[in-house]
């Protein structure tokens, strides 16, 4: 090697091993410069450095629930604690989970048509001692330790100072309208990114609950790869229901030929593939009852 | 729920979950249950496989194989546990938001006796920690719950802490929890041991795998003597897949490794899919056999050297004062996790009297580590690295 390739060399390895180092700092100043500022004179004062938590050691922190987080590609997560002199504190823990999609899909596991909303972020629930929001790739949870009115407005107005922050739109991932709006249970919307329905062979996917009279069923869309690829699951899951539960035979809907079938407990089911998607709706007392959601589906998916 | 009538879908599961053998035997069981119009069904059909065990001094007769649900997405995987006979399920308040507690609720709602139901609640104040059972046994739709923890105690101070043990004594006595325990993820074989001692708690959930130290398994005897009941979580070591064992997954042969503790009175495997259920449910009445075995030695030889079991028995064992675990902790990070941004930050709280820039005057380390890490050349890489 000659001198001048050996310096190249060396200073292409410097400037790697800087670049890297530089990364590692941008990686945590920007957690750290998403959180809110308490206001000059006031009682408040953080408590010690922020903290920060990887995929590796975040079991430490928050323990059996680390692994929803790591389902959803987890990156990195700051916390830190405000006190005042009342003993009173505030817990901030910002996760960036690296993208909208994962960042929609964790945050899904944690609603519930039930809770109390409230004006911040894309999407966001409150209670006496939290709110938790997600916004762009973050999902953000405040914890208080009281729950007077003082607590709730600062949970609120850092929530909000927080959101300004991410530089970030208020919109949901495009992919969500890939479920029909028309009979959805709201706020049950979620992003699964393993083993939909308890399958392995389902990868990745959205789902959402739907009231069909007095009953509520689940529709689903499974992303494939390909549309070689959710053929094969198509293949897969018929064959699950077929050894588990039973087929009931092909339907055509819209000219679209579905599968039916009856599977263990989620009553009837129909599915069909479209281009990479394999669509379905479960849970139905009666096949028919399903089929005016499956073309709003269809409607949905090819629209998109 | 299905409209599949439930001996079909026994049928039917247990052909594809237990195997041949198993599923012949569940079968001709069924069969034979029915000829003698035996109307507890539950029993008559999990009885060949299931293997139970007893949870200490609770008398609580639980499968070998709990439901860990932390991660279930899909209640029909639960119900389809707990169809099966699995006894022992395990959620805590803070999992997915309350909706992990929500669905257990859901699938056990009508067939409370079918399972065994363990939460966690998250140690906070006495107020916010009666508020949160309240809020866990309405999401559970249940009266009371069998095993109540604390959740992810670290200290002796904590498990001592006299408040904490008067509320949960407290629950006990109003009936919202049967039995009273704590999780640990840190420390454990010394909360194990103390727990041993005071004779306070119930039920202790721990971290245990074939890759922990001899100590915890002493501690783990210890408080069974003591009529502790013990579950195992983390059974299976955190991540599986190494390079040198290609698709060789060693889930099943690290389940029987820590079931053939007898000491060991349940475990609750995280199981998000059918599959992960079929696999753990065969462990049961399964012993630890050569492949097994050999499966294990293939796991640990791939990680040897690499993998610090954090037993502590380093500590204090460097007459120049080096921080070995310390230390050691920080090369994880950095070489483990390629996490190098962290590992300097650990790194940086680390007092320079205890650093291994002392290593460097050595010829040879007079410690020697029980996982047989070569701590010579660990240290001194460890300085060029980090110092």
């Amino acid at each position: 090697m000659t001198t001048r390739r050996r310096y190249l060399m060396m200073w292409i390895l410097s400037m790697s091993i800087l670049f890297s180092m530089n990364t590692d700092a941008a990686s945590t100043d920007d957690l750290k410069s998403l959180l809110p500022v308490m206001e000059t004179g006031s009682d408040w004062y953080q408590d010690g450095e922020p903290h920060y938590f990887k995929p590796h050691n975040l079991f430490e922190y928050i323990n059996g629930s680390a692994e929803l987080y790591l389902a959803y590609d987890f990156q990195k997560l700051i916390t830190v604690t405000f006190l005042n002199s009342l003993d009173q504190s505030l817990t901030i823990d910002i996760y960036d989970m690296g993208n909208a999609l994962n960042a929609f899909g964790v945050y899904s596991n944690f609603r519930n048509p039930q809770d109390a909303t409230v004006a911040v972020g894309t999407d966001a629930i409150i209670s006496d001692y939290y709110i938790r929001l997600y916004h762009g790739q973050y999902v953000v949870d405040l914890n208080s330790s009281d729950s007077d009115d003082m607590m709730k407005k600062l949970m609120l107005r850092a929530a909000t100072e927080i959101e300004r922050k991410i530089d970030a739109e208020k919109t949901f991932p495009g992919l969500l309208r890939l479920l029909p709006e028309k009979g959805v249970v709201q706020r049950t919307q979620k992003y699964i990114s393993e083993a939909m329905l308890g399958h392995k062979f389902l990868p990745r996917g959205l789902e959402a609950k739907y009231k069909l009279g007095q009953n509520e069923v689940k529709a689903f869309v499974v992303l494939c790869d390909s549309f070689d690829i959710a053929q094969r699951t198509m293949e897969d899951f018929k064959s699950y229901i077929s050894n588990r539960g039973a087929l009931l035979g092909d339907v055509s809907i819209d000219s679209v030929s579905a599968v039916t079938g009856e599977i263990p407990y989620h009553d009837r089911v129909i599915f069909a593939v479209y281009n990479s998607y394999l669509y379905g709706v479960i849970d139905l007392p009666a096949i028919d009852s399903g089929v005016p959601l499956m073309k709003d589906l269809y409607r949905a998916i090819t629209a998109n | 729920m299905s409209k599949i009538d439930r001996r079909n879908f026994i049928r039917k599961s247990s052909e594809i979950v237990a195997g041949g053998f198993v599923a012949n035997t569940l079968l001709q069981h069924i069969e034979r249950s029915e000829q003698q119009q035996v109307t507890s069904k539950t029993k008559e059909e999990s009885k060949p496989v299931l293997e139970y065990r007893t949870l200490g001094k609770t008398g609580m007769k639980v499968t070998a194989v709990g439901f860990g649900a932390m991660r279930t997405t899909d209640a029909a995987v639960l119900a389809q546990a707990v169809d099966l006979g699995i006894n022992f399920v395990d959620t805590a308040h803070g999992y997915q938001g309350g909706n992990n507690e929500r669905m257990v609720g859901e699938v056990l709602k009508g067939r409370r006796k079918d399972a065994f139901v363990c939460t966690k609640l998250k140690i906070s104040s006495i107020e916010n920690m009666k508020s949160d059972l309240e809020t866990s046994l309405k999401r559970l739709q249940m009266d009371y719950v069998d095993v109540l923890y604390m959740h992810a105690a670290r200290s002796i101070d904590v498990i001592q802490n006299e408040d904490y043990m008067k509320l949960y004594e407290q629950f006990k006595k109003e009936g919202k929890a049967r039995f009273i325990g704590f999780s640990t993820h840190s420390n454990e074989a010394t909360l194990l041991s103390q727990a041993a001692k005071d004779k306070f708690w119930d039920v202790i959930l721990v971290a245990y795998n074939f890759q922990r130290e001899e100590a915890l398994t002493k501690a783990i005897k210890e408080a069974t003597d003591a009529g502790i009941g013990i579950v195992a979580m983390k059974t299976q070591a955190g991540g599986y897949e190494t390079k040198e064992m290609g698709n060789i997954s060693p889930h099943q042969a690290a389940l029987k490794w820590v079931l053939q503790n007898p000491n060991v009175h349940t475990t609750i495997p995280g199981i998000l899919t059918f599959d992960e259920l079929n696999e753990d449910f065969q462990v049961m009445n399964s012993k630890l056999g050569w492949n097994d075995r050999k499966t294990l030695y293939h796991y640990g030889k791939a990680i040897k050297g690499k993998y610090c079991t954090g037993c502590n028995a380093c500590k204090d064992q460097c007459p120049y004062g080096v921080d070995i675990p310390e230390l050691n902790r920080c090369y994880m990070y950095y070489e483990g996790y390629r996490d190098q941004e962290f590992a300097r930050a650990n790194f940086a709280e680390i007092k320079a009297d205890f650093h291994a820039s002392k290593c460097m005057l050595c010829d040879e380390c007079s410690v020697t580590c029980v996982n047989g890490i070569n701590l010579t050349e660990r240290m001194r890489n460890i300085n060029k690295l980090l110092a």
